[in-house]
């Protein structure tokens, strides 16, 4: 599982006393949310033609598709990935996204991935929270949940 | 030259980010030097 940490606040959990469980939870909810942003980015159209991993692969994907005709995101019947996601609490002070669609991993994953996913531009785990990380995001919100809480338990600089 | 450096802090007060407001008051509360309390603010949200 790939996962960011929130640590390093010894100095600030004093402060913030029985707020700090709290405070944290909303900022890993909120660098969650962000992580869902990045990965519900459209990549644009699928690339043709298809990378198949397998031509088992590929005769799955035709049979199962019977007469339907290519596949449009989120078509009726559709799992619908990028609507799929949802954050919740994990523990007292951290957060999980995870998406209901049962092949996400597929199209994510930063080890499942599939190549034609790949090439039409869907990131992976691994990129969606690396780009939060490094860009300072992930940061921000911990700095902005923390100042709040300060704020609100009356630091006022 | 003053009023120049006046409009230089006025734009450094405009600019200041949530994060310099914590890196302030790490230092203040928690007696950090500045390179002290900068590194722990940028040790807060890391992937693993």
């Amino acid at each position: 599982m790939i996962t960011i940490r929130i640590s390093g606040l010894s100095r600030v959990r004093s402060a913030l006393g029985a707020d700090y469980g709290s405070t944290i939870a909303v900022a890993a909810q909120a660098i969650a949310k962000q992580i869902e942003g990045e990965l519900v980015a459209p990549p644009g159209p699928v690339k043709h033609p298809i990378q198949w991993t397998t031509p088992r692969q590929r005769r799955w994907w035709y049979a199962s598709r019977g007469d339907r005709g290519p596949y449009k995101r989120g078509e009726a019947g559709s799992q619908d990935l990028l609507h799929s996601w949802s954050v919740a609490k994990r523990g007292a002070t951290g957060a999980v996204l995870g998406s209901r669609a049962t092949y996400a991993a597929y199209v994510h994953g930063s080890k499942l991935q599939q190549p034609m996913h790949r090439n039409t531009g869907w990131i992976t785990d691994e990129q969606a929270i690396r780009k939060v990380v490094d860009s300072g995001a992930a940061k921000d919100l911990v700095v902005d949940a923390v100042m709040g809480a300060l704020r609100r338990r009356g630091y006022r600089g | 030259m003053a009023e120049n450096r006046r409009d230089t802090d006025k734009d450094m007060i405009q600019s200041e980010s949530v994060r310099d407001e914590v890196i302030r008051y790490l230092m203040a509360e928690h007696d950090l030097t500045l390179a002290d309390a900068t590194a722990e603010v940028n040790s807060w949200a890391e992937s693993t």
